[in-house]
């Protein structure tokens, strides 16, 4: 009774495995013949009848800075307090917010204006 | 940038945008009539303690660019694309003639190429410009 059991779940397992291998097989097939049909992106012109290579972006390396400011594009106004220096006691000044403000569009409708941007640390 | 501004200060309008720190300590040292090193500056929390920690920086540094200090959500920083430090050259249009940006942002030789560029063609952007 038991043999006659276990024959057809031993032929079940058998064509299950067989069909798992041959699917298996199949897919590396498929991606081992990819790169013969079609071209590496950004490598090279593409053949006559395959897709056109698209450049790929540059990998990012590290820590990404910030984009340019485009040259000839509108500069981002500001508007901001001067640094009012006043004099101390031992002959040295100290800073401290300006009342006037300067919004920069106002002063580059007279002359070129240079900007440094940045912190003491 | 000390040098370039004494070269072209009647011609161009300088200003130094003194923004976020780039490098703070966790507890700064409270400003004051002595002057404080980089390793002792904190992240200001208000616009005068901002002030306090440029007047040290043009002290320290030795420069008297005018300066005009960021506000506290660091609008300049944002709009100027800023990564530790920036340069902009603005011709008398508005329009962008130079920018750097990055740990080495500030680049008064490229900056003065851009100046004098401006300066041959009436304060005008030419056609062609530089950027790095």
């Amino acid at each position: 009774m038991r043999r006659r059991l276990a024959r057809p779940v031993l032929r079940l397992v058998f064509v299950l495995l067989a069909a798992t291998l041959a699917l298996g097989h199949l897919a590396c097939v498929g991606q081992e013949q990819r790169p013969l049909t079609a071209p590496l992106q950004g490598r090279g012109p593409a053949e006559p009848g395959n897709p056109p290579a698209v450049a790929r972006p540059p990998r990012p390396q590290g820590r990404e800075l910030p984009p340019l400011l485009i040259i000839g594009q509108k500069a981002p106004d500001l508007e901001l307090p001067r640094l009012a220096l006043k004099a101390a006691r031992d002959g040295t000044f100290i800073g401290k917010v300006g009342g006037e403000k300067v919004r920069l569009s106002s002063v580059w409708a007279r002359k070129p204006v240079c900007l440094f941007l940045s912190s003491y640390t | 940038m000390q040098a370039l501004y004494v070269a072209y200060k009647d011609k161009v309008e300088f200003f130094f945008v003194y923004t976020r720190e780039a490098h703070p300590v966790r507890e700064g040292k409270e400003g004051g009539p002595a002057p404080r090193t980089p390793s002792e500056i904190g992240e200001p929390k208000t616009i005068e303690e901002r002030a306090l920690a440029a007047t040290d920086c043009i002290r320290g540094l030795k420069f008297d660019l005018p300066v005009l200090l960021d506000t506290m959500d660091g609008h300049a920083w944002g709009v100027y694309h800023m990564h530790q430090a920036a340069t902009a050259v603005i011709d008398v249009d508005g329009r962008i003639a130079f920018h750097s940006r990055g740990p080495q942002g500030v680049q008064p030789g490229e900056a003065e190429k851009a100046l004098k560029q401006l300066l041959a063609s009436k304060g005008r952007l030419a056609d062609s410009g530089s950027s790095r």
